[in-house]
């Protein structure tokens, strides 16, 4: 498995511990507890937990003296970000002309709306990326040399 | 200069000529009537839309080969160039309404579109100029 695919399968695991905890957080807050879906939301506090994110570069360092990327390494790498930038767009439109076409042209939206945008923007691209890069290596190891 | 320069061309021109003509009617129409109409300037912008008339007007070459490996991965840099900036379009217009209202605060939902649009302008925009600066700017002593 090459540093990328690990990089992939940290940050799968990492968005998709982030996404589940908040979910059942806010489930658990609002059905169990009993708050309002308001107070309920703090259960989003468990994306925190997407910081881990930027420990990659210091988990999976470059390996000394082997080559770390080749023509191949390079297509996959690009195809999957095109992919998911481009997933992203469709679900972009989609959140920004929703609003505008169910209040009508006078409505208003909170400004968090165009926070969780972002972040929906963030999390769509980094999740689609790794499960691109994955597909595209294969799942798993290969029978090559660690 | 090959068909793909020859669009990306069009859209620098089309998108630039777009955007100087809604700011200019905009500032105007903002010393003459005020703000809220003034904004009609920002109509010019329906321009870039005949950026999309590219691929009509350069037609494909007729040469069994039009593109090879070296094209395609231009166009990928491109377009992930043209993602690159209007995702960062996206994130600033996005958040300069909450740094500047705070977190209680709501605008008009006619500001979801216009970030859209600003965005799509970019990503022609940024793919484009990508593309072109790749290619060079102009022809490369190459037969047409």
């Amino acid at each position: 498995m090459n540093k990328t695919q690990k990089c992939a399968w940290f940050n799968l695991i990492v968005l998709s511990t982030a996404m589940g905890l908040s979910a059942i957080a806010i489930g658990v807050l609002y059905f169990i507890v009993g708050l309002p879906m308001r107070g309920a939301l703090g259960g989003f506090g468990f994306m925190g937990i997407l910081g881990l994110l930027g420990l990659t570069p210091i988990l999976f360092r470059k390996d000394k003296g082997k080559v770390q990327y080749d023509e191949r390494d390079l297509t996959i790498c690009r195809k999957a970000a095109v992919v998911a930038y481009a997933i992203f767009w469709v679900l972009f439109v989609a959140a920004a002309m929703v609003p505008f076409f169910v209040l009508g042209p006078d409505g208003t939206v909170s400004v968090t709306y165009l926070c969780a945008m972002v972040l929906g923007g963030f999390l769509t691209v980094t999740l689609l990326q790794s499960i691109v890069t994955l597909k595209e290596y294969g799942w798993r190891r290969k029978g090559e040399k660690p | 200069m090959n068909r793909t320069q020859k669009i990306a061309w069009l859209f620098v021109v089309i998108i630039s000529l777009g955007v100087i003509l809604s700011i200019t009617a905009t500032a105007l129409l903002y010393v003459k009537v005020g703000m809220p109409r003034a904004q009609a300037g920002l109509a010019f912008l329906a321009i870039a839309a005949f950026g999309g008339l590219g691929p009509l007007i350069f037609k494909k070459d007729k040469e069994p080969v039009t593109c090879d490996e070296r094209d395609k991965l231009i166009n990928h840099r491109a377009a992930l160039v043209g993602f690159g900036a209007s995702y960062l379009v996206v994130g600033v217009a996005c958040m300069a309404p909450f740094s500047i209202i705070g977190p209680s605060g709501s605008i008009s939902v006619t500001w979801l579109p216009m970030i859209f649009v600003a965005a799509g302008l970019t990503l022609f925009f940024a793919h484009s100029v990508a593309i072109l600066v790749q290619y060079g700017w102009g022809r490369k002593g190459e037969k047409s």
